[in-house]
């Protein structure tokens, strides 16, 4: 169903049991878009008949939403309060590298989707209040703004990287001398004192197993060395102790004891 | 900041140090610092000892005989044998 209208910003609003109805609002823009449903009446398609004017669509209660065609201006794809869509989609081509492709959502909706976005555009913009994924699409251009208050989860590769396996998953910067103070940390719940030089990290989220990596140092002052070891005998899947040390005399000659630091900065990666 | 204090079965003492960003942004600081210290205890064998919740402020401030401290009622108090020990061992060195 092919379906002309002139007006000013459209409403769409529907439900996914019946075809979707259309609203629009005076307006002084003229504004035109192609729309028709799909065989199930359930999904709405949009088409902009005239790019040189905002597009701006409002969308109720649909199972899906889709945006396509040639833009000029800024285009908008809002669902706001009350909105609870299944999807949305947007395609199109930005013809001006000023211009946003924005999504905004103020409410849950389960998945986003931004199809071909090959041009050259350089702005797109996601504003989501809950989605739970987000697919960015197959564009050949970098997204520049994603701003999303819920979690983000990337199952593939960002720019080739496998994010999840390389991302650092706890750690932690503290000062061991005097009262022990935690300067700043990640995914730590508490550090445990257990003598000098002998501390127990305690991870927020546990770790899959006891494969993940420990890495750290200390921080010192004048010629000495200061060194940081892991009992890996014990480490586990919420947990991790290490020890620091103070070595001093050359060589053979050399005597080992723990030793507090002031500066000491400990990371984990691996799986979780 | 409440730190807990337990008290080893060698009468030594460790003391968990809640890390403030692990605090949630629906949780008060009571219900925090139950769950932090809850899973301190449970995943490093600290089950059935005896501990005291202090202010961190009250800990002893130097750190020079850490490992003589222990939990004497409320208080951290030196070990005194431990103490003799260690500066025995610091002037052999």
């Amino acid at each position: 169903m092919t379906q002309p209208i002139a007006g000013g910003d459209i409403w769409l609003v529907g439900h996914a049991s019946d075809p979707a109805q259309i609203f629009w609002t005076e307006s002084t823009k003229t504004i035109g878009f192609k729309t028709y449903t799909d065989e199930t009446g359930k999904n709405f398609y949009l088409s902009p008949m005239d790019s040189a004017v905002d597009h701006n669509m409002y969308l109720g209660s649909l199972s899906s939403c889709e945006i396509v065609g040639i833009l000029s201006e800024t285009a908008y794809l809002m669902g706001g309060e009350g909105v609870h869509l299944a999807s949305m989609w947007a395609y199109g081509v930005v013809n001006d590298p000023n211009l946003k492709f924005q999504l905004s959502i103020s409410n849950a909706i389960n998945q986003i989707f931004f199809g071909n976005l090959a041009s050259n555009a350089a702005l797109y913009q996601v504003t989501s209040g809950g989605a739970t994924s987000a697919d960015l699409g197959t564009s050949s251009n970098k997204w520049k703004d994603l701003n999303m208050s819920g979690d983000l989860t990337v199952d593939g590769t960002v720019d080739g990287q496998d994010v999840a396996q390389q991302s650092v998953k706890g750690w932690i910067s503290f000062n061991g001398t005097g009262t022990i103070s935690i300067n700043d940390s990640y995914n730590v719940t508490s550090i445990t004192d257990n003598g000098v030089g002998d501390y127990t990290i305690t991870w927020d989220t546990d770790f899959a197993n006891t494969n993940y990596a420990v890495v750290g140092n200390c921080g010192h002052t004048g010629g000495v060395l200061a060194s940081l070891t892991v009992e890996s005998d014990v480490l586990a899947v919420g947990t991790s102790r290490i020890h620091t040390w103070f070595t001093f005399g050359n060589g053979m000659a050399s005597v080992v004891s723990a030793n507090d630091w002031a500066g000491v900065y400990v990371m984990a990666i691996g799986d979780q | 900041m409440k730190v807990r204090i337990i008290k080893k079965q060698d009468n030594s003492i460790s003391i968990i140090h809640p890390a403030i960003k692990s605090r949630r942004l629906d949780e008060t600081e009571d219900k925090w610092l139950k769950r932090v210290f809850d899973k301190a205890i449970a995943t490093q064998n600290f089950k059935g000892l005896d501990y005291i919740d202090i202010d961190a402020s009250e800990l002893p401030n130097s750190r020079e005989y850490r490992n003589a401290w222990e939990l004497k009622g409320d208080k951290i108090s030196l070990n005194t044998a431990k103490v003799e020990e260690m500066d025995l061992k610091k002037s052999k060195n």
